[in-house]
């Protein structure tokens, strides 16, 4: 999933070598399935269709996977939209220059979960050019996935971390929670303070993971669908939620309100923590005892 | 550390401000991670946790009117029940809880009805001296495939005089992605009765009851925030369904009540649930239909309206509406002999009911002791009548009962 992973469970529990392989394998599958950078891969499949109005017939698990889109996609008012990963063409963070708005406005019409014919099963793509990333949140849905499949293997105490977004498969033996470190967005070596987690999942995103800088200005990967250029106004933000999935999905809004999106996570009556671009911090999981 | 102290001040002032957004916004929470239920292997990740809940309820009859009473003790029951249960995960796919009851019953119950020199039903009750104890234990397991689950169920009940073992099973199954659930279950209960000596039946014999019980419903998601199912049932029970405590009067003679040894009942409902997501409301609409062999049918109505307060209370208020013919054995009392069967059970009787309840429920996660509490409370108020039965009733059944039932429970999970 292009960032290290790792599984930690107690041995004893059941067979953690066995278990160990098990999660090892589901998230090679998801990686295989929705990775749009594999020839042979479903995303590749439904991307390579676009055009087409016969579309592509998906399997249960991928059509669930695009109902919850859908359901992201409005619960959002259209900024999370699983349709906008083409807009990286333009902002190619490794040239570290910034494109033309003649470049972004080429692909804008090419984005946007609104054009999408979306009837279970069949997802029709109907301009050719368009394309669907998954990437967005089968990460945080391949730690769910592991650690419910550790869960239905007897394992009952563990942790599962794909790139710091994590999924509770239970907490340490005797009931103490994980302490889960989040590091400041400016300073990664830095930890803001640790997090006491029982159950759950618990995500992460900022400014910090992929940027350029130019005239001193920082220009983040979480692209407005609807603009095309980056968000500005929260650098950082991790939310704690039931699923990692969820949390997820909170942090990509919470960044994409930008400056809007403090406002939003302390209305959201979820845990969460975020840092303004200003460096002020904010969100519920301040009232939570945390150790600095 | 005191920076962190006063941002955190400073964002709670910031979130009072806000209260007004604070409806709509929750709602995203909520539908995002009802959304994440939905995606394979993620369904039950918030429930594989075991939790422990003690419930204390206390049902208390209202004393029977002087007008109605003619011999016998004014005080009607009065039931305190402790519950306590247990569920959680034995391994991934597999559930298992237990149940226990305590309940301590005190007070009299009406024992025969006679007319007084007007020809009005008076009742006679028995002294306050009942009482009783009962527990029971009930096992039950739960387990899951992936579109399917298998219920199963064993207790048993005991009482001095009252001995009961039963045994379910049963099967959920979706399917139309989960927008359907089939459901079907079959019960069995084996009941023994010792009666305790009483003035009239000095040396009553040992008899034994049989239920069985059938269920099937059907769910059907209709849109994203309603949802019906429709319920059929069937039971059948036999052996000594009489009461033994109970006798009827006949031309001034007081022979046991008794009833036919078989009795067939069949019910069918439906139950409609609707969210509305701006009020952060659900209506819970029931109704069920009930006729049995012995011909009595009936009518249930129910509306509840679940009520969440930011989040933070569920409010319940609810009322419930039951109309009932009577059994075509049933009399306050006989003149001539009605035959082979009579019983004077106000249960058998023709008559209305209506109840109101209000129950308030509140959660607290991660504290105390990093386990997610449950506290709830409730207040039911049930009055039954005569007036109250959608047909006209001639005689009402002068043991008729009214009663207040509260309830307090607490539940932990970990």
């Amino acid at each position: 999933m292009g960032s290290p992973c790792e599984l930690h469970v107690y041995a004893g529990d059941a067979d953690a070598h066995a278990t160990l392989a098990a999660g090892q394998a589901e998230v090679l599958r998801l990686e295989a399935k929705y990775s749009r950078y594999r020839e042979d891969s479903l995303a590749t499949r439904i991307n390579q269709s676009a055009g087409d109005p016969r579309g592509v017939v998906v399997d249960d698990e991928t059509a669930q996977l695009l109902d919850y889109a859908e359901a992201c996609f409005r619960q959002s008012d259209g900024l999370f939209d699983i349709s906008s990963g083409i807009l990286r063409r333009a902002w190619n963070l490794k040239t570290g220059r910034l494109p033309e708005q003649a470049e972004i406005d080429a692909l804008l019409p090419h984005v946007g979960w609104r054009r999408v014919r979306w009837q279970a099963p069949r997802i029709v793509l109907p301009r050719a050019g368009m394309q669907l990333d998954f990437g967005g949140y089968v990460k945080e849905y391949a730690a769910d996935r592991v650690a419910a499949l550790c869960r239905s293997r007897g394992v009952q105490h563990g942790l599962v971390d794909l790139g710091g977004d994590l999924a509770v498969i239970g907490p340490h033996p005797g009931g103490t929670p994980w302490r889960v470190g989040i590091r400041h967005p400016r300073d990664p070596a830095r930890a803001l303070g640790t997090l006491p987690l029982g159950w759950g999942g618990i995500a992460s995103s900022g400014d910090y993971e992929r940027c350029i800088v130019v005239d001193g200005v920082r220009y983040g990967h979480i692209l407005d669908p609807r603009t095309g250029w980056p968000v500005r106004g929260l650098s950082a933000v991790t939310v704690a939620a039931s699923h990692c999935l969820v949390a997820g999905t909170l942090t990509t809004i919470g960044m994409l309100k930008g400056e809007q999106g403090a406002a939003w996570l302390d209305s959201l009556g979820a845990s969460c923590l975020y840092v303004t671009e200003a460096g002020r911090l904010g969100g519920s999981l301040l009232a939570q005892p945390i150790a600095a | 550390m005191r920076d962190l102290r006063r941002q955190n001040r400073a964002a709670r002032r910031r979130a009072r401000h806000r209260k007004g957004s604070l409806r709509q916004r929750k709602g995203v929470l909520a539908v995002l991670s009802a959304s994440a239920l939905l995606l394979p292997g993620l369904a039950r990740a918030q429930e594989e946790r075991w939790s422990v809940d003690y419930g204390y309820s206390l049902y208390s009859e209202d004393n029977i009117d002087s007008s109605k009473l003619l011999a016998g003790s004014a005080q009607r029951y009065e039931i305190d029940t402790h519950q306590l249960s247990m569920r959680g995960p034995l391994t991934g796919r597999l559930d298992f809880g237990l149940d226990i009851v305590q309940e301590a019953m005190t007070g009299a119950t009406p024992w025969f009805i006679e007319p007084d020199a007007q020809g009005k039903p008076m009742v006679v009750m028995t002294g306050a001296s009942i009482e009783d104890t009962r527990t029971d234990f009930l096992g039950h397991g739960t387990y899951y495939l992936d579109t399917a689950r298998l219920n199963f169920a064993s207790g048993y009940s005991t009482e001095d005089d009252y001995q009961a073992t039963n045994f379910s099973f049963g099967t959920e199954h979706d399917f139309n992605e989960k927008n359907t659930t089939l459901s079907w279950g079959a019960g069995l209960s084996l009941d023994t009765l010792d009666p305790t000596p009483t003035a009239t039946n000095a040396d009553p014999s040992q008899e034994d009851k049989r239920t069985i019980s059938l269920f099937t419903g059907l769910s059907q998601v209709i849109d994203r925030s309603s949802t019906f199912q429709a319920t059929f049932s069937y039971q059948n029970g036999s052996g000594f369904l009489s009461d033994p405590y109970k006798l009827v009067t006949i031309g001034g003679t007081h022979p046991a009540d008794s009833r036919p040894d078989s009795r067939n009942q069949f019910a069918i409902g439906g139950r409609y649930r609707r969210h509305f997501e701006r009020v952060m409301g659900t209506l819970h609409a029931d109704y069920r239909f009930f006729i049995d062999d012995w011909s009595i049918q009936s009518h249930t109505v129910e509306l509840a309206w679940y009520q969440s307060v930011f989040e933070l209370f569920t409010i319940v208020p609810s009322v419930r509406y039951y109309t009932q013919s009577q059994a075509d054995f049933y009399g306050p009392y006989f003149v001539t002999s009605p035959g082979e069967y009579a019983s004077s059970d106000y249960r058998l009787s023709p008559f209305g009911a209506l109840s109101e309840k209000l129950r308030i429920e509140t959660r607290v996660s991660d504290w105390p002791f990093h386990m997610a509490w449950k506290l709830g409370a409730s207040y039911e108020r049930y009055q039954s009548s005569g007036s109250l039965a959608i047909q006209n009733v001639d005689v009402e059944n002068p043991g008729l009962v009214s009663f207040n039932v509260f309830m307090l429970n607490l539940s932990a999970r970990f």
